[in-house]
């Protein structure tokens, strides 16, 4: 309390003695010119009054400066002082603290609702993330309290052999979980972050996105589906391996989604400031609500297939997507299929 | 009875591959970094190298570098906690032939160990069998039904590389890639018609066909075996 006691009357009297030495400055050079005149024998007064003058010259000088001091101190240095304990606060941690939207100077007041602004801003983001790590929290503890909970069966003495065997796949199922779980969170985090700078190259699209279908062929061709793609050769240019996850995560969905034996539409087409891909499927679909949180992180809309992801997939997809600078859309109905789109501006 | 070398200087994960690898009829060696492993391979003939990244005194770069500029080609599958592309990339330039990040799931180390080593035979052995037919590499022949038939490079060379890998489909960038080079100025639809040129050609073939997957390439199956 003392030491911002003493640093605001420091601003305070610096500020004073600058404008009232300013004013006495201005007014002295009254009082000289008033001098220069009577000496000159311009200004016809008693001799004796001759300092009277110049009293009142100074003594008008120090008043006024002092006067303008404390105005435009109010003015000021009040908002200043307040900004800068408000700051503090922030600093903190305190994200409630909140400036007054009333000040005497329009450039004053629209600072202060600028800066409330700001700290709800703060406040949300603060939110968003104790939410993300209590999730997180969640997600983890989920599998390991079941592999440690199967384990420690596994070690009972009166054990059959066919319950032993579905504990262990049990096991296997959640490591695996938490294997692709750390995976993707690593990722988000590095897109969040943007910590690694990844360059741009330039490839083909459509043989990437060909590529990607081949890598899960062992998934798609387990359920008997076909392929119709539309890939007409293209280049593009962008960050080559955050390109090849973004698709596999949206086919990997299709995939998901589709029935057995169904088809899969994947289309490319090249416009003149960008590229889009449509990939449809006509599987499951998806509800409105659904559509609505599909890219919150951790939302899965169906909630019986918790075991297959972990509801991290379509935000890396729409992160990947911002990345680029470009837009994903999905459209569905429920019993009759999902398209997803990207687009993608062609970067010069 | 093929002989596999794990490189990996955690005891745990060393011991687990050896138990799975020689529950499944391997016989195993283990060494903690590359110069141990470099020690085994003087005294012992190895068919395959499973090999970690990050081991001390030589780590799994050097290791891998310094077979390959002995001209030693012995498979080698790099299995490693780092999963950046880059990692991947050098890994492959060095000249590994596989890549599998931890955690491994063992089923698919099995089939991959299995894999390589079926490519490690056909590239020495340097033939193809399906069915009753046989492919001759370093002569071009295919051996089917009692006739010797010599094809031209390309044709061969394109069924050479399905049939190494059957049911595996390649897009025909990839097989352009391969067979013709990647600095070559040739369409992919040459590749169309020299799958057709195949087609016609082994149309009475019982033992394999070559199948179209719209949009994504082909592959060769093979239809008794």
């Amino acid at each position: 309390m003392i030491k911002k006691r003493k640093q605001k009357s420091r601003l305070w009297l610096f500020f004073t003695l600058v404008s009232t030495a300013v004013i006495v400055a201005s007014f002295s050079i009254a009082g000289l010119v008033w001098l220069l005149l009577y000496n000159a024998g311009s200004i016809n007064i008693p001799p004796e009054t001759v300092n009277l003058p110049l009293w009142f010259i100074l003594a008008a000088g120090a008043l006024t400066g002092f006067a303008m001091a404390v105005l435009i101190g109010k003015l000021f240095i009040h908002p200043v002082q307040e900004l800068r304990q408000a700051l503090f606060k922030i600093s903190k941690g305190d994200f409630t603290v909140k400036l007054s939207k009333k000040a005497s100077l329009k450039e004053i007041s629209q600072m202060n609702e600028s800066f409330n602004s700001m700290t709800k801003e703060l406040e949300n983001i603060e939110t968003l993330r104790n939410d993300f790590v209590a999730n997180v929290s969640h997600e983890i503890k989920t599998p390991i309290s079941a592999i440690s909970g199967y384990a420690s069966l596994l070690s009972s003495p009166s054990i059959t052999e066919e319950k032993k065997k579905a504990y262990v796949e049990t096991i296997q199922q959640n490591a695996q979980r938490l294997s692709t779980l750390t995976q993707e969170l690593l990722l988000l985090s590095k897109l969040d972050n943007q910590c690694e700078p990844l360059s741009d190259s330039l490839f083909r699209l459509d043989e990437m996105i060909r590529n990607q279908i081949l890598l899960l062929e062992g998934k798609w061709s387990a359920k008997n589906i076909s392929w119709d793609p539309e890939l007409p050769a293209v280049e593009f240019s962008g960050k080559e391996n955050l390109l090849c996850r973004m698709w596999s995560n949206i086919l990997d969905n299709a995939i998901k989604a589709s029935y057995s034996g169904g088809t899969i539409e994947v289309t490319l087409v090249k416009n003149e400031d960008g590229i889009s891909v449509s990939i449809t499927d006509h599987g499951k679909g998806m509800t409105e609500e659904t559509l609505k949180h599909i890219f919150d992180k951790f939302y899965q809309g169906d909630t019986s297939r918790r075991s297959e992801g972990n509801g991290l997939g379509l935000c890396i997809v729409k992160k990947i997507c911002e990345l680029h600078r470009g837009e994903i859309t999905v459209f569905s109905k429920p019993e009759e299929g999902t398209t997803f789109k990207v687009t993608l501006p062609f970067i010069e | 009875m093929f002989n596999i070398l794990v490189v990996e200087d955690n005891r745990d994960m060393s011991e687990l591959f050896c138990a799975v690898l020689e529950d499944n009829g391997y016989k195993t060696f283990s060494a903690s970094n590359g110069n141990e492993a470099l020690e085994i391979m003087d005294k012992q003939f190895i068919d395959l190298i499973i090999c970690d990244l990050m081991m001390p005194e030589m780590d799994g770069y050097e290791f891998t570098d310094t077979l390959r500029k002995c001209n030693c080609d012995i498979p080698i599958l790099t299995v490693t906690a780092r999963d950046q592309f880059k990692d991947m990339k050098r890994s492959f330039e060095l000249g590994s032939d596989d890549y599998m990040v931890k955690p491994v799931n063992l089923n698919e180390l099995l089939l991959r160990v299995n894999s390589l080593l079926r490519r490690a035979k056909i590239s020495a052995e340097k033939k193809i069998v399906a069915g009753s037919t046989v492919l001759y590499y370093d002569s071009l022949t295919v051996i089917s039904n009692g006739k010797s038939t010599v094809l031209p490079q390309k044709e061969f060379y394109l069924l050479y590389k399905l049939l190494s890998y059957p049911d595996k489909i390649f897009t025909r960038q990839q097989l352009m890639d391969e067979i013709w080079g990647m600095l070559s100025e040739t369409d992919e639809r040459t590749v169309n018609t020299h799958i057709n040129r195949l087609r016609e050609r082994f149309k009475d073939n019982p033992d394999f066909s070559i199948v179209t997957i719209r949009g994504l390439g082909y592959k060769a199956v093979k239809t008794r075996d």
